[in-house]
Order: structure tokens, then sequence, then C-alpha cells
């Protein structure tokens, strides 16, 4: 399964928010798998950035997120209180310290059945963030901003695919942000054969849907809705704050 | 796997990944933030929550007897504006409406009650005025000065302001975010959508203090509000590193930022160029923008007041620029010290060996001291103040200046009497002298006999002298006046307009003194008549 694909697949939860996820009695483990596998990324960072070797912190990420799905680790934390992000994290330390007296042997799955997420894009991706100088937890919002991010990014592509203007959000995404080096808009409105105006409107558009696309994609990992701009400015505040 | 890029617009580096179609998380964040990421009303679905909706005006009727509420004018996600009429004032205020909570995140009643009675004692033409504030049925509510005209943000639009329409506007915002960090108020989010902008033209800076005010009592950091405060872009960057330190200085970044933004219509991210390069404005406003917006507050400005100052002098083509700013409180003492100090020398020094040549002269003494030090002093403050490089010295370079000047002082005052020593010399040399008198030059001028003789050939010879001398000032301050950079050369600070200055000085000096000096000299010695 490839990783960057899956949020487009999250239609089935996406009024839901991670604390409904979890505590669900049953049926909710695809939800919970979905959004599992949307968020692992941060948290192999995070191990990785714990000293781990590579090999080490895809066994710990997998057997994390093994165990979580069976639901053996929401007594780590208060999850009423929290946010999924401040969750996953503390869940994870604990687990890491725990693992880390246990057997080693022991820690490998012990035959329970692996979240499928593909660390063949992690595993390159242990170079992971060029910010080293940054902590472990501070790496680890911005590797859960990006995260954000590109979640809310891949279901605005799709959103754009499925309204059939797929080609030309790919010629517009460059536009998103304010670069230097990025192609005109001028430039662009002649690929497109449209005018300067209408591209910049267009653009202006995918802005505003993607600003609301990361809000509801935070919005699924906090628990109330008094949350969610607490938690994007500290999303935020993770991007601005320079390793 | 990409290699990891540094960002050409904020520095930061990243990986380049197709599922951010290669865009730089952090820019791609800040364009959102700054597009109303928590804010933005018309992006709000049924799913996506709520958050703060503008109560409806028959909603809030009730509890505002003594208003009219006409229309609801804006709202963003923490508070909702009404335009509405006071009934016993006959005039129109905004009642702005802010969500219950924010009694609780502000700490209570009581802390709102003290904030808001703080913002009220704000009165100046550059703030929107604050009239009442409290608590109504379950909001929160401040009752302000109604602006008639659109907000900067709107005003920008996507494009920038010409320089002349920025320097109508800059000192308005200077004075009244000077006049409130005089009354220790910062506003810490100033941003285009908080400067509005009235029907004569004149900014007013809104929302003073409502920044803080949303941030939970006690909390120390930035992050943990209840909404986003500010954008990335405005914020300065001690607000977010060290959020304990931040003071006045803050606002200065954001000023900075704004300002950069109002000539260039784009923000200062990345290795930004400086704002003559994007736009038509002012090679010497770049100086300002680039100080305001200097990552250390120490290297800021330290005042609104220097920020105006400077970009109004930028803008009028005065190149006045205060020559302590951006220097910490101590150095700077130690400079106004040393520039005052090293004149204060000069004249001691001066008076001194006056004294030990005319006893018995005191007054005289303390006059010619006083002279001295007032030229001295002056002198040091002008070129110090003039010299546009003086910013960029070291601090070590600072305090030689004023030895430096004085070398200069010594140059300016022996430069127009170089003929006259030169006459003198020349009288005394058996070339260009009778022989009769050159002897006698060599021997005692006590002998009576002699000294007749002696009076006539020193009249003669400083009559010359002070002609020469005379024409000689005369032709250097011509030259002076032509050529400036002849000044530059001899006084390293003096440049341009202060050059002239100098020769201005030099002319009138010579027509004044020496000319004058000369005649007499010359009538005395007989060699001119008067009718």
């Amino acid at each position: 399964m490839a990783v960057h694909d899956t949020p487009g697949k999250r239609g089935r939860f996406d009024s839901t928010h991670w604390s409904l996820v979890l505590s669900a009695a049953s049926g909710s483990r695809h939800a919970l798998e979905e959004l599992c596998a949307a968020y692992w990324q941060p948290l192999y960072c995070y191990v990785r950035r714990m000293g781990y070797d590579s090999a080490d912190a895809q066994d710990l990420t997998q057997s994390f997120f093994a165990r979580l799905l069976q639901k053996q680790l929401l007594g780590f934390a208060d999850r009423e209180r929290g946010r999924f992000r401040t969750f996953l994290l503390t869940a994870l330390r604990r687990f890491v310290i725990n693992e880390w007296k246990r057997d080693r042997t022991d820690r490998r799955g012990g035959g329970r059945r692996a979240l499928s997420i593909n660390l063949d894009t992690a595993g390159n991706e242990g170079a992971l963030e060029p910010s080293h100088n940054l902590t472990p937890d501070a790496l680890f919002e911005r590797r859960w901003a990006i995260q954000v991010l590109e979640n809310s990014v891949a279901r605005l592509r799709q959103q754009q695919r499925a309204a059939e203007k797929g080609e030309r959000f790919d010629e517009l995404a460059p536009l998103l942000t304010p670069r230097a080096d990025a192609p005109s808009y001028k430039e662009t409105s002649q690929r497109l054969g449209t005018t300067t105006a209408a591209v910049k409107m267009a653009v202006s558009r995918l802005r505003k849907e993607l600003g609301r696309l990361v809000r509801e994609e935070v919005r699924k990992t906090v628990a109330s809705d008094m949350e969610v701009d607490d938690e994007l400015q500290r999303l935020i505040t993770a991007l601005h704050v320079k390793g | 796997m990409s290699d990891p890029v540094s960002c050409p617009d904020c520095g930061s580096q990243y990986h380049p990944k197709p599922s951010l179609k290669g865009l730089c998380p952090s820019c791609l964040m800040a364009q959102l933030a700054e597009e109303g990421l928590p804010e933005t009303a018309g992006a709000r679905t049924a799913r996506v929550p709520p958050g703060f909706q503008p109560p409806k005006i028959e909603e809030l009727a009730p509890h505002f007897p003594q208003l009219e509420i006409l229309e609801l004018v804006g709202h963003g996600g923490m508070s909702a504006v009404y335009k509405a009429r006071q009934k016993s004032l006959e005039r129109v205020v905004a009642l702005k409406i802010l969500p219950p909570e924010v009694a609780e995140i502000a700490g209570g009643a009581e802390r709102f009650a003290r904030e808001t009675r703080t913002l009220a004692r704000l009165n100046h033409p550059g703030i929107v005025a604050l009239y009442d504030a409290g608590e109504a049925g379950p909001w929160c509510f401040c009752l302000m000065e109604f602006v008639d005209g659109p907000n900067l943000r709107q005003y920008l639009g996507d494009g920038n302001l010409s320089p002349g329409e920025t320097i109508k506007l800059i000192p308005d915002i200077c004075d009244g975010l000077q006049y409130a960090h005089d009354q220790g108020v910062v506003h810490r989010d100033i941003k285009p959508a908080n400067i509005l902008l009235d029907g004569h033209g004149r900014a007013k800076i809104a929302d003073f203090g409502l920044a803080k005010l949303l941030r939970p009592a006690g909390s120390q950091t930035a992050t943990a509000t209840g909404r986003i405060v500010g954008t990335p872009h405005y914020i300065a960057p001690e607000q977010i590193e060290r959020p304990t330190e931040v003071d006045h200085r803050a606002d200065l970044y954001s000023l900075g930022v704004l300002l950069y933004e109002m000539l260039t219509g784009e923000l200062p991210v990345g290795d930004f160029d400086p704002p003559s390069r994007k736009s038509d404005s002012d090679l010497r406003m770049d100086a300002v923008v680039l100080r305001s917006l200097a990552k250390d507050p120490q290297r800021r400005y330290q005042q609104a007041r220097d920020v105006r100052d400077d970009l109004l002098s930028a803008a009028s083509g005065e190149p006045k620029m205060s020559a302590s700013m951006g220097r910490k409180s101590w150095e700077r003492l130690l400079l106004e010290f040393f520039l005052s100090g090293a004149s204060i020398m000069t004249a001691l020094f001066g008076g001194i060996a006056f004294v030990e040549s005319h006893k018995g002269d005191e007054v005289g003494c303390v006059v010619l001291g006083c002279i001295l030090w007032l030229l001295s002093f002056a002198l040091a403050r002008v070129n110090v103040g003039w010299s546009s490089r003086w910013r960029d010295l070291s601090m070590a370079q600072c305090l030689a200046t004023p030895i430096l000047l004085g070398g200069y002082l010594v140059i300016a005052v022996v430069l127009p009497l170089v003929p006259a020593a030169l006459v003198c010399g020349l009288a005394s040399v058996p070339l260009a002298a009778e022989v009769e008198y050159w002897q006698m030059v060599g021997q005692s001028f006590g002998e009576a006999e002699r000294s007749s003789m002696l009076t006539g050939y020193w009249l003669s010879t400083f009559g010359t002298a002070a002609l020469a001398s005379t024409v000689w000032t005369i032709l250097l301050a011509a030259v002076v006046w032509r050529w400036p950079s002849v000044c530059t050369l001899l006084f390293h600070p003096a440049e341009g307009d202060t050059a002239k200055a100098l020769a201005l000085t030099l002319g009138v000096f010579a027509v004044a003194f020496l000319l004058p000096a000369g005649c007499g000299l010359l009538y005395t010695a007989g060699l001119i008549h008067l009718p």
C-alpha cells in the first residue's frame, strides 16, 4: 500500500475524530488503521531520531502500530483530553521504553498481524529531515505538520481528479506558495490556455480549499472543535522554527 | 529519494516530495495561514467545526439597548464586528463581539476588565479608540470607534503602494505605536488587516492588545493560545523563539514586514531583496526597512518614532540618522559620553594652553574654551550624524571617530593659514628679504634702534600673508564647493551636502575675517591709502 494514496480512501470516517475511532468497540479497525497509516512517518522519524538504526526503527514502529491496532495501548494515554499527535507520541515513548526492557525476539511481532505500512518509502527517509539539530520532539512535530500537509494535498489532488481537473491541478500546484523560482502566472496561463487573472483566481481557490482540508485533517486528530486552532498554531510554529 | 534542498524563500531545509508537489512545507503552511487558514469563513462547510458563529443582530439587540445595531461588517474565527449607532450620542460605533470563552481564556472577567481598562486609556488619532467593554449576555464585547474605510489588507490587495502613499500612511502608524508603547502597551499582532484607513486617508491601528487578551493568563507561550495569533510572516522571531522576552520591539519587526509589503507587495521571506530592487522606492528606504527587520531586537529600531523620522528623512532626501540607533543601551551611553567627552577634552587642553600663554586673562580663556567646546561638539555631532556609514561601523571605529574628528578640526583651522605661514617663512629667508632685515631677525628684538625698521618689515610681511591666505581660502572653498569629494578625502565623514556647508563656512570665514585683517595690516603699513 502506497502511503500517500491512503488519505483519499478515508471517506468513511471523515466526520469522526480519533478519540471516537479509538473508543468504538468494533468495526473501527479499518478506520484506525488508516489513521495510523496516515501518520506513521512522524513516529518512525522520532524513533530514528532516538538513535535506532533503520531496521530497528522499522521493527519498533511496526510492532507499535500492531499493538495499537489491537487496542492494547489505549491505557497509555488519556485519550479524552489529548490530541492524536500527543497521544501517539506518549504511547510510543512508553512503548519503546517497555520494549527496551523486553526480550528482543518477543518484540518482533509475536505473530500479530503487522500494519501494512510501506517502510521502503521510509527507509530512505531515514535521513528523513535535514533538520538534525532539532530535538526529537521538535522533529516529530515538524514531521507531523508535514504529514498533515501531505495528506491534505493528496486529498485535494484526489478531489481535483474526481472533478477531472487533475492535470490542471498539477500545473497550478507549484503556484500554491509564492516562490521565487516557480513558473509565473503568465507562463502557467499560457500553458493552460487561459488568462492570468483566471489562474490567479484558480490558485486562490485551491489555497482556500487546501486550507479547509488542512483544518479537516487537523480536526480528525484532536478531541474537540475548540482545539483545532490551537493545534493548527502548533503545526504552523513547528514548521516555522528553523532547525 | 531527493536530497534536501534549501528553500529559496524561507531558507529552511526540506526534501522536495512529489506528495507536496516539491513545495516547501514551511512556505506552504505559512501561505495557508496567511490566507486565513483558521478563519476563512467561506471555506467552512457543514463538516468543518463551526468555531465562532457571529450572532444574529436580533440575538444581540436585547443585550445592547443603548445601541441600534445596523449590520455585520466582518467576522473572523474569534470575533465579529457590527456597525451600530449609539442612540444617546447619535454617533456610529463599531461593536466587536467576542465568544464567551474569551473571558475564560483571558483569565476571568477581572483580567478582561483590567486589560480593557488599560486599552481604554489609549487615546490617540492613530489608534482606534475603545469606548466601552464588558460582558453582555453570553458574550464579551468591545465598543469602539467606527472607522469607515477598508483595512490595509483590502487596500493592498495583491499589489503594493507607491512610496509616496507608504510615506503618507506609515507616520500615522508609527505615531500610534509610539504612543501605545509609551503607555506600556504592546500590540503583538501588527498586520495589514489590523490597520484601518479612514475617509481622510489616515491610518489607524485596530485591535490593540487583543492578541494579549486572547492569550491565556499566565501563559508565556504564543502557541498555547485559543486562536492563531498573527501569522508567521508578521511575527518577530523572538515571539516564537523566546516568547518570554517579547517587548515593544516585536511590534517594530511586524511594522518592518508591513513596510516591506507596502513597498513591494511581497513578504520579506528567505533571502529577500531590498525594497528598492523590487520597486521604485528610494535606496535610503532600504536601510530603514532592513533595520526594522533585524532578527536581533537590539539591532532593530528601538522606537517607532525613529522609524518614522528615518523614513521621512529618507523620503525627503535628508540623510539624517540617529547615530545611537540599533545599539545596546550601554553602548549608546558610552558613545554619547565619548562624543561629548572628546570635545570637552579638546576644549580643556586648548584652554590650558591658552592660560599658560596668557596669564591673567581668565575671562578670555573661559570664553575661548566655551567656543572651542561648542565648535568641536557641534562638528562631531554633525559629522557623526550625517555619515551614512556610521551605522555600519563597529563599536571600536565609532569610538575612534571623535579622535579622528579632532584631527580634522586641526586641519580645518590650519588649512587657511598655510599661505600665511609660507609667506612668513619666505620673508625670513635671505633670498626673499633684504640681508639687513634677515640679520635683524636673527638677533635680539629688544634693541630700540632696530625696532622701527622691524615693524615696517613685519607689517608688510603679515599683510602679504593675510592676503595670500584669503585668496587661498576662497580658492579652497571654491574647490570644495565644486568637487565635494575633495572634502570627503580630507574629512572622511563629511560627504555631499556637508562638504558644501563646509565650503560655505570657509568662504564666509575668508571674507569676514581674513580679508579685513589683511587690508587693515596693509593700511597700517602704509602700502595702501584710504581716500
